[in-house]
């Protein structure tokens, strides 16, 4: 089991290969869940952080998209997940075609 | 447990199929050639070492001693993973205490090998076929 900051390490790396196999966008995905369950907890630098590899996700939530199309059904994973709508990750696909930015991400726009 | 050589796997809502023959080649090609997609061997290893799952160190020999550990490996399970009515086969084995998880295509070219934090989460899906222990497989 990995630490809280093991697994925001684990994220800031993931987030730093979009190119790597969309399996593993899926690993990235399921560790993303498991922040959200503690991140209020984080110190505020840890809070930095973790925002920032989010803004690095969804700048390049194309290239994720496209590594995971080649590879992975998201939305059969995240239906038999269950994932609900606020763990946005888990519909990068929903988000990239998208006209707007979602409202709900607003400080990840700003960051 | 031995298999029928004509044995089917077919997932659940999947018209395709695949014979375990196709399944034992696809093994014994990986086995005896470890063959990575063009220029993605390096981005791979580049991360395992960033993840802490190798050391900083590490070379492309080091990480491939643990891909060969795990597709021989006496624990190793077999697993198919569909999409879009194409199969991958997926070796899992414990290695130093972790997961790890190699995955090919039916012709012998590795997709990916990783650790998996929680393989009993990630691999029950429908869309992924458990199909026996290695040995049994390859038997």
């Amino acid at each position: 089991m990995m630490s809280s900051e093991e697994r925001l390490h684990a994220y800031e790396v993931d987030v730093q290969f979009p190119d790597v196999s969309g399996m593993e966008h899926i690993e990235m995905f399921y560790n993303r869940s498991e922040i959200a369950k503690i991140e209020h907890e984080y110190s505020s630098e840890q809070k930095e952080r973790l925002a920032k590899a989010d803004h690095t996700l969804l700048q390049d939530a194309q290239l994720f998209t496209t590594a995971l199309q080649q590879i992975v059904d998201l939305k059969r994973w995240r239906e038999q997940d269950n994932a609900p709508p606020e763990q946005w990750w888990w519909y990068l696909d929903v988000l990239v075609s998208a006209p707007v930015v979602p409202a709900a991400l607003p400080e990840l726009v700003a960051a | 447990m031995n298999f029928a050589r004509a044995i089917i796997l077919v997932p659940m809502s999947k018209p395709n199929s695949i014979s375990q023959d196709q399944v034992v080649a696809a093994i014994r090609s990986i086995q005896t050639k470890l063959v990575w997609k063009p220029n993605s061997a390096s981005r791979h290893l580049a991360k395992r070492i960033l993840r802490g799952h190798l050391t900083d160190m590490a070379t492309i020999a080091d990480y491939q001693q643990i891909l060969e550990t795990v597709l021989h490996g006496d624990h190793a399970d077999v697993y198919i993973f569909w999409y879009d009515n194409i199969p991958y086969v997926a070796i899992v084995d414990m290695v130093h205490q972790s997961c790890w998880l190699v995955m090919f295509s039916l012709n012998g070219v590795l997709e990916s090998a990783y650790i998996v934090e929680r393989p009993d989460l990630y691999l029950r899906k429908e869309h992924i076929v458990f199909v026996d222990s290695l040995k049994a497989v390859m038997s």
